[in-house]
């Protein structure tokens, strides 16, 4: 009997945990699915840098985007004019300087930089698809949203060792993040401070990221968004990003 | 006066654009200033520029989605002075050389006839190469010597570039000179040309120094002879470049002109009178064929690239000397020969690597400088290293570059040096750059660094973006 109880105590524990994993797995495929909704998108930018005092400062961009491919074309200011960031997969990004005039690889080992004095990193803006790199787990759940651990699978390149996600169970859009570098240290916590239905996408239109040791934050509003525009594959590659507008 | 004009001329055809072609005519550019002071006070007979400024006017337009234009100005203004008669005191523009220029000047055709051909015609950079600066691939643009401490630029120059990009992973390039450019070279000569001439007129320098009384011996005529202006003379590039197994690849032939003229004649005279000695140099600079390759990609995240040349000179290079025997007075022609038609290879291997902590490395290994050449005796092994510190979201940048050479390997203590240049960047504003630096130089025997040691200074520099 008390074999019983256990076996089935056992299986009622694995079976639970296997409901909660599938779960997990769902619901971050859905988080998934929203990050970049639609066929393509194009839109402008305004990052706007933040100090610890209060100072600021202003980045205005331009994004294009098709399945897992994305651009970033710096327009304002003037020293950063004409620089492109081409994201073609997780593994494979590069930069153009026009000072320069060429096309740099950026190596994995600077992903995690942040892109060009914002608090963003090339990994960030590049982000596509967590359920690659990380295995969820649910932290908690209730009718509106779910919270989602996420922790870096082993021997894979996730810029950071952990996320903590919040979704709206609604949109699937996250409303927060909290972001641990692989020494496991909260670095940075993003928060969609609004966001729209645009095109029949739920679409975050304001994203404040906080660097939590200098109190240094950046603040991005997307505008002029279309979805579904067409973009062809061809945009994306070396020779367009150089003459890009 | 007529630099001048240009400039002004240059500076109001650039503002007003905007006026004249539309509001999305985009106009750019930077300014930039540096200030220089030599630590070594021994040394201050050097020929040095204290200052040195830069005014980069660019205008942009997209005619239409397949068609751009693209112009850019530069003025040069050096700290030294322009005057050298009394008359020159009363002219202003003679107070500092000013050097205004026509840089870029191209038109683009984007999808050519069919999608992917893109041609670019007029005077432009064709920035070849995937090293850091140190580029031996990168031989269709002149080198530009002009500021030695700006290591690794190069002006543009007339060309027609035609680019096919088949698909993403591969493309094609065309590209025709129609004549070469020889390198520019400083104002103040911190530089000289003409090593080779040196060695190859030290024999008659002694003779010439041992004349008998009375005997004038006149400063030499120098001609620079650059190659006819004709489709044989022009120059010739393609290159494939892709991606294959997520490295970045290219392979590239040239065929061209150095861009540092050699000497070919030397012609030592007696006048008829017997009591004047002149001396004419003809200079050429040499044909070459060179075979290029580059490749980049990533490992344990980190950055690499194999960047590499072989020069294969058309012919060698051969010193025709005619002097007369002071005794006999009987002219004769001896040859020296300054390098044969072999070989020689330049290349550079470099990483880079940035740390969690905002801490950037490049490191460089280079066999061959942009000014060396011609055989392999000549081309010599460098390291370069660049230390990058970023702090308060890249408002504070220290850097350290440190470079080193031997020039000799069987002797070392004798043939080397190094280049410390640490700088401190503040970017106290948008586009707004501050940097203080130094150099510290050192070395023994007759190389690159050894010839740079008078100029061991500190230096401020500006730059604002526009």
């Amino acid at each position: 009997m008390n074999k019983t109880m256990i076996l089935t105590g056992i299986m009622t524990f694995l079976f639970t945990i296997t409901i909660f994993a599938g779960n997990a797995d769902n619901y971050l495929k859905k988080v998934d699915e929203m990050i970049d909704p639609g066929k393509d998108m194009t839109g402008t930018v305004k990052m706007v840098l933040i100090d610890k005092s209060g100072k600021s400062e202003e980045r205005d961009m331009k994004t294009y985007r098709k399945g897992e491919k994305k651009i970033f074309f710096f327009q304002k200011p003037a020293g950063v004019k004409g620089v492109a960031f081409l994201s073609l997969s997780d593994s494979k990004m590069y930069i153009y300087m026009p000072a320069f005039k060429k096309i740099r690889r950026i190596a994995s080992s600077a992903k995690n930089e942040n892109f060009m004095g914002t608090d963003m990193s090339y990994e960030d803006l590049a982000e596509t698809n967590y359920s690659k790199k990380y295995t969820p787990t649910i932290v908690s759940e209730t009718d509106k949203y779910v919270v989602l651990k996420l922790t870096a699978k082993k021997g894979g390149d996730a810029a950071y060792s952990k996320l903590i996600i919040k979704a709206d169970k609604k949109t699937w859009l996250r409303k927060s993040i909290d972001l641990y570098n692989k020494a496991g240290k909260l670095v940075k916590k993003m928060k969609v401070t609004k966001s729209s239905i645009i095109g029949g996408y739920p679409t975050p239109s304001e994203i404040l990221m906080k660097d939590i040791s200098s109190g240094h934050s950046t603040k991005m509003v997307m505008n002029n968004i279309k979805y579904d525009s067409g973009l062809k594959s061809s945009l994306f590659s070396k020779r367009k990003i150089k003459r890009i507008k | 006066m007529k630099n001048i004009l240009f400039l002004m001329l240059l500076v109001s055809f650039l503002f007003s654009a905007n006026t004249l072609f539309s509001d999305d005519t985009e106009i750019g550019g930077f300014l930039k200033s540096d200030y220089r002071f030599l630590v070594d006070k021994d040394k201050e007979d050097v020929p040095f520029n204290d200052t040195f400024s830069n005014l980069h006017i660019k205008l942009h337009k997209d005619v239409s989605d397949n068609i751009a234009i693209e112009a850019s100005g530069e003025t040069r203004v050096y700290g030294m002075t322009g005057v050298s008669t009394p008359a020159d005191m009363s002219d202003p523009n003679k107070q500092y050389v000013v050097d205004p220029m026509l840089w870029e000047m191209y038109v683009d055709f984007y999808d050519l006839g069919i999608e992917g051909i893109d041609l670019r015609i007029g005077k432009q950079i064709i920035a070849w190469g995937k090293a850091d600066r140190i580029n031996p691939t990168a031989n269709l643009n002149s080198d530009d010597f002009s500021d030695i401490f700006n290591f690794g630029e190069q002006i543009p120059t007339f060309a027609t570039k035609l680019n096919y990009e088949l698909n993403e992973e591969f493309a094609i390039e065309l590209i025709w000179l129609p004549t070469m450019k020889p390198a520019l070279m400083p104002r103040d000569a911190s530089i000289q040309m003409g090593g080779e001439l040196k060695s190859v007129l030290a024999p008659y320098q002694e003779k010439l120094g041992s004349l008998p009384a009375g005997m004038v011996v006149t400063n030499p005529t120098v001609r620079v002879n650059t190659p006819e202006y004709d489709l044989r003379h022009s120059m010739q590039a393609v290159k494939i470049k892709g991606t294959l197994f997520e490295i970045d690849y290219s392979l590239s032939y040239l065929h061209g002109y150095d861009d540092i003229p050699t000497p070919e004649k030397v012609n030592i005279s007696l006048t008829t009178d017997g009591n004047t000695v002149n001396t004419e140099i003809d200079m050429n600079f040499f044909e070459y064929n060179v075979l290029g390759m580059d490749f980049a990609g990533e490992l344990a995240g980190m950055g690499w690239w194999i960047e590499s040349a072989l020069f294969l000179p058309v012919d060698g290079v051969n010193v025709a000397v005619t002097a007369p025997d002071f005794t006999t007075g009987q002219s004769n022609t001896q040859h020296t020969e300054i390098f044969d038609d072999s070989p020689y290879v330049k290349a550079t291997i470099g990483i880079d690597y940035t740390f969690s902590w905002s801490m950037y490395i490049n490191l460089q290994y280079a066999h061959g400088l942009p000014m060396e050449r011609g055989k392999e005796e000549n081309i010599n092994d460098y390291i370069f290293a660049r230390i990058e510190q970023k702090f308060n979201h890249d408002k504070l940048k220290l850097i350290m570059n440190l470079a080193g050479g031997i020039t000799n390997k069987d002797d070392i203590e004798n043939n080397y040096g190094y280049l410390v240049n640490p700088e401190l960047k503040w970017f106290p504003y948008d586009s707004t750059e501050l940097t203080l630096g130094g150099d510290i130089i050192g070395g023994k025997g007759n190389n690159f660094f050894t010839s740079l040691e008078s100029y061991e200074m500190l230096y401020i520099q500006a730059k604002v973006n526009f």
